[in-house]
């Protein structure tokens, strides 16, 4: 009898995918505020407290939290085929791999125990 | 018994050169959005230390905010959100590629198919931007 070989692979493709779509639609404007309008004084800086605020808010926790995972997952995924590819290294795609999902586990790892932190 | 060498098959090896994004623009462009993937994982790492630095006291989120000024760490941000924002373009535009689509019997336009990712993403955008700045 022969054997279903069934493979995995659409498991991370879904979440890479899912972390596809919550960067392409969050990311950007993340990168707009904190890393080029508020330090170039375009846009008036909320103060610290009213940004901790917002941090307290469960939905913001929430949000961050899925955002952040997913996007670690989605570029770990799509770093380990820009690496093999762009330096001719898919021979060496399992220490790729490894090194890719390693810093998406700790990547996720940190986030959670960040937002766990948020007094 | 033939008195002739019978004729050797060479495997077929196709010769890549280990820069081969470089030969044709589309593939250039493939692996530029590609990555894009380098600026994702920088600017989520960015959001974590802006985390942490908030949770720590307002001396370590003003320290943040220094560093986050600094030229290095401005132009790394500004290429994160040119190549995110053409990680997202590109995203948005593979769903006619990939979601069979028609109006009235006819395959819709690429850009209706589209369309409404990019609301969604004015949208967020928006939202996103009214709480960060506590607008709202």
């Amino acid at each position: 009898m022969a054997t279903l070989n069934r493979s995995n692979r659409p498991l991370p493709w879904m979440v890479f995918g899912v972390g596809g779509f919550l960067v392409a639609f969050f990311f950007p404007v993340h990168i707009f505020i904190y890393g080029i309008a508020l330090p170039l004084g375009w846009l008036p800086t909320p103060s610290y407290r009213s940004t901790l605020e917002l941090v307290h808010y469960p939905i913001t926790r929430i949000y961050l939290g899925i955002l952040l995972v997913m996007a670690f997952w989605h570029a770990a995924y799509r770093l380990r085929d820009t690496v093999c590819d762009a330096f001719a290294m898919r021979q060496v795609d399992t220490i790729v791999a490894a090194a890719c999902f390693a810093f998406a586990l700790a990547g996720s790892i940190a986030t959670i125990v960040a937002l766990w932190a948020v007094p | 018994m033939p008195q002739y060498r019978q004729f050797q098959y060479k495997a077929y090896q196709p010769v890549m050169s280990p820069y081969w994004y470089f030969d044709r623009w589309p593939y250039l462009k493939f692996m530029l959005r590609e990555m894009s993937s380098i600026f994702v994982g920088w600017f989520a790492v960015v959001i974590l230390l802006q985390l942490n630095a908030l949770v720590s006291g307002p001396t370590a989120y003003a320290n943040f905010q220094h560093w986050m000024a600094t030229p290095p760490v401005f132009i790394v941000n500004i290429l994160s959100f040119v190549f995110i924002c053409f990680h997202a373009i590109t995203w948005f535009m593979l769903v006619p590629r990939v979601v069979a689509r028609q109006v009235l019997q006819r395959p819709s336009p690429d850009v209706l198919s589209a369309a409404p990712n990019f609301g969604i993403w004015l949208v967020a955008s928006v939202v996103v931007a009214l709480f960060a700045l506590r607008v709202i």
